[in-house]
């Protein structure tokens, strides 16, 4: 059995010392897996995905990454070894273009790799090859999105985590946004994303876990989960209600 | 008597800019109104002052008033400021921000900086006037009714050149981009991986010497005392606030603004208020369009 | 013996000026959170608020109406409160440090008025021949000066009573209200921009009626009184005294004033002419890295700045 790319054991996250959001909480992903956090809200999903970035501090628990402790370091080392993040909200450097921020995505490689990264990110979203001067706040929510998983693409990570990737689009741009990220799984690039649009996120991962008051409180492939009525009804929006 | 005045606020203008330049890049990165940066135009011009006095005199590079030993000197100012503006950001605003300190308290502090670096300076050289060279220099005429000393015209030209290389800079280079990242949103810069202590570091560093510099130019045109930096701070904050955030010509154009109004004011007042007018622009750009004359966004 | 009456009281004259003025920081950065970066503006505008409201008529200057003792005092409170209506109306509901910029570019404006506007301010000789209802109250001098000290501590005992109810009425609940937590004062309704603003107001207006008093105690102003310095120096009244209570404001503004002067007399009598400067800058580093240790090492010593958590955690 291969070793999954990501394990995150017991984690402890809080953003007030002494006040943890996330209490103990276990999530596995293998590299090229889709997989979808949910959960109700305040479940702690965001700061979790947060702590795995180095963006909120840990206490107990531990983040093991290709073989790698990444608990407790510093961003931009958690970047350097090869995880991307997408923050739900100011996701984009706004008063930038978007060329620039594809390049501040990338500003530790050195020049020649990043035009070649700069070259493959265009060919992925070719939107933005066409506006690659234009600021960044100049665009759609949806152009935005992609531009925000442009940037963290540029470092090649193996893993990507996405907050709420969808959050404020138009349904069709929704589905777009959730095709590509299924691309890019398809493409050996493992993604974990926080979701709250339970529906279209079940139609594109491969396995879900659900997140409740800080702890896990079951996962499984989306059809484990939608066939078990309980957590059906209780999470997942399907179902009668009696 | 235009002409001259128009002169007189374009060099004003650029030695603001410079100031403005610096303070805006720290300003956006650390999301604070810094009243200790002023001291550091008055470190600069200072230390400059110390290695002119200790190098051996060289004659002057004609038609200016200053030898090669002030080029050096300007150089060691420029490193040793930017070193100055690391030590107070680790001594004092790093330690307050780890502790998650509100922005007032940033600037309380800054306030309190300010005060023991200039009394620092008073303390060292004392408060009498001083200069970087009693060499006296011919005036140019450079239009009709128009004069510039060559020193002058020194400070204007390369005030020019450092912004078009700081143009390159800043949209060329990966640190230039990460800084303008932090400038835009330091948040998501952490997340993309940006080694955001190092990127504060060196801009510090980078204001620093373009505060030195902005310092060591008013001390060439008009003379060294420890209030240089101080009597500039106000018309330096609102030329950044003019300018808004977002680009570095936001801050080079405001700081034109400031000094070619102040300049033209003492046509229609007595020079004495030319102090005033940077704090009426202040109060009409934050009536009227408070993120600034030239930023894209609302943001403040 | 008598001297030493005399210099206590006139210690104590300036000291309870400063406490009032004080007081008025207090309103501002204690109450709430606001920095006012430009302390000896509002106080100058106050002093020549004064001045030039009640100074004998001149033909050297503009101003100069001669109007009596306690019309000069509300006049110059009047003009404090216009310039801070001024500078608050641009900057209150903007970013919280560019009302402190602002502040700031009063103070400077100010200077350069006094200093240079002759025919309104004297310029750099000032205005001299201010009125004081207790010179020549008494035949003996030194009454007179208790008397003003008693007038003094008289009118600081009012704005406390003024503060204390204002402090208890439902406008100061609101107050406390907005500083446990501003945004779920707004959901209920308060309109929180209007009292900041309110706050600043009356804030400068106390400075300005503690600069009125002072001119009118010394019997002239001139800008040598109203330098920069006095700004820090208001500041680290505060500090030392704890902001958020009256008594504190006072202690603070006699214990730091009594600093202040001893420092500034030992200076006088024992540093060589030449050195005086030196020294005086040393003075003025001392209070700038002091108000810097303070917020390092004693950060919830500033009311007002971090936000408690609620209470109801589990």
């Amino acid at each position: 059995m291969t070793l999954p790319l990501l394990k995150v054991q017991n984690l402890e996250a809080f953003y007030i010392p002494g006040m943890p959001i996330v209490f103990d909480a276990s999530v596995k992903v293998d590299a090229g897996e889709f997989v979808t956090l949910l959960g109700p809200n305040g479940a702690g999903k965001s700061t979790f995905l947060k702590a795995l970035a180095g963006l909120v501090p840990v206490g107990e628990g531990g983040i093991c990454f290709d073989g790698q402790d990444l608990t407790g370091v510093p961003t931009h080392r958690i970047v350097a070894a090869g995880i991307g993040f997408v923050p739900q909200t100011e996701n984009v450097f706004a008063q930038l273009s978007i060329e620039h921020n594809l390049k501040a995505g990338a500003h530790t490689l050195p020049r020649a790799v990043m035009n070649e990264r700069l070259e493959e990110a265009y060919e992925r979203f070719p939107a933005l090859a066409e506006r690659r001067n234009q600021a960044a706040n100049a665009l759609s929510g949806g152009q935005r999105q992609m531009l925000a998983i442009a940037r963290a693409l540029m470092t090649r990570p193996r893993l990507i985590l996405l907050d709420e990737p969808t959050a404020g689009l138009a349904p069709l741009v929704v589905t777009e946004v959730l095709e590509s990220l299924k691309t890019l799984a398809g493409s050996g690039i493992a993604v974990l994303m926080v979701e709250q649009n339970v529906k279209a996120a079940l139609a594109v991962c491969d396995r879900a876990c659900i997140l409740v008051e800080g702890r896990n409180h079951s996962e499984g492939t989306p059809e484990a989960l939608m066939a078990d009525d309980g957590i059906a009804r209780a999470f997942l929006g399907i179902g009668k209600t009696t | 008597m235009i002409g001259q005045a128009l002169v007189d606020g374009l060099l004003t203008g650029g030695i603001l800019s410079l100031g403005a330049i610096g303070y805006s890049l720290c300003s956006q990165i650390l999301r604070f109104s810094n009243f200790a940066h002023s001291e550091l135009l008055t470190w600069g011009a200072y230390i400059a002052l110390m290695v002119v006095g200790s190098l051996p005199l060289g004659t002057p590079l004609a038609p200016f008033s200053f030898g090669w030993p002030f080029l050096v000197a300007v150089l060691v100012a420029c490193i040793c400021t930017g070193f100055l503006a690391i030590g107070v950001d680790a001594l004092v605003f790093r330690r307050l921000r780890a502790n998650g300190a509100a922005r007032l308290t940033l600037v309380f502090a800054s306030f309190g900086v300010a005060l023991a670096l200039r009394h620092a300076v008073l303390f060292f050289w004392g408060g009498n006037a001083q200069y970087y060279s009693r060499n006296l220099t011919m005036a140019v005429e450079i239009l009709p009714g128009v004069r510039m000393l060559p020193d002058q015209i020194f400070v204007l030209g390369l005030t020019v050149v450092l912004v078009v290389v700081l143009h390159l800079f800043l949209s060329r280079s990966r640190s230039g981009i990460a800084m303008r990242a932090m400038a835009d949103n330091p948040a998501l810069s952490r997340a993309s991986g940006i080694d955001v202590a190092a990127v504060i570091r060196w801009t510090w560093m980078l204001s620093g010497a373009l505060a030195a510099l902005a310092g060591i130019f008013a001390g060439l045109t008009v003379q060294l005392r420890p209030e240089l930096g101080f009597n500039m701070l106000l018309a330096i904050f609102a030329a950044a606030i003019l300018g808004g955030s977002g680009n570095l010509f936001g801050a080079v154009l405001g700081g034109l603004i400031v000094g070619l109004a102040e300049s033209l004011s003492t046509l229609v007042l007595p020079t004495g208020y030319k102090g005033a007018v940077p704090f009426v622009l202040l109060l009409l750009v934050l009536s009227l369009r408070p993120q600034g004359l030239f930023s894209k966004s609302s943001r403040l | 013996m008598i001297g030493l009456i005399s210099y206590f009281a006139f210690f104590l004259t300036v000291a309870l000026i400063f406490g009032i003025v004080t007081l008025g920081l207090d309103l501002q950065w204690g109450k709430t959170g606001i920095f006012n970066a430009g302390v000896v503006g509002f106080y100058a505008i106050g002093a020549y608020g004064f001045a030039i409201l009640t100074a004998p008529a001149s033909p050297a200057f503009l101003g100069n109406f001669g109007l009596p003792w306690a019309v000069g005092i509300f006049g110059a409170m009047l003009i404090s409160a216009f310039a801070a209506l001024l500078v608050g109306l641009a900057t209150i509901r903007l970013r919280d440090d560019y009302l402190s910029v602002a502040s700031f570019g009063i103070a400077i404006t100010i200077q350069l008025i006094v200093t240079n506007w002759q025919p309104m301010t004297g310029g750099t000789m000032g205005i001299g021949q201010l009125p004081n209802p207790t010179r020549g109250l008494f035949e003996v001098r030194l009454w007179n000066g208790i008397a003003y000290l008693g007038l003094v501590a008289t009118v600081l005992a009012l704005v406390c009573y003024a503060l204390a109810r204002m402090t208890r009425s439902p406008w100061g609940r609101v107050l406390r209200a907005m500083r446990e937590d501003e945004p779920a004062a707004r959901t209920l309704g308060k309109n929180t921009v209007a009292f900041r603003l309110q706050c600043f107001v009356i804030g400068s207006t106390l400075m300005g009626l503690g600069g009125a008093l002072y001119a009118s105690f010394t019997g002239f102003v001139s800008p040598a009184d109203f330098l920069p310095i006095v700004t820090f120096l208001v500041w680290t009244m505060l500090i030392v005294g704890g902001s958020g209570n009256a008594l504190g404001a006072l202690l603070g503004a006699i214990l730091v004033w009594g600093i202040w002067s001893m420092l500034g007399a030992a200076i006088a009598r024992f540093m060589p002419v030449g050195l005086q400067a030196q020294a005086g800058a040393v003075q003025a580093m001392f209070i700038g890295i002091v108000l810097v240790l303070v917020l390092l090492f004693r950060p919830r010593g500033l009311v007002g700045e971090a936000p408690t958590t609620s209470r109801t955690s589990r």
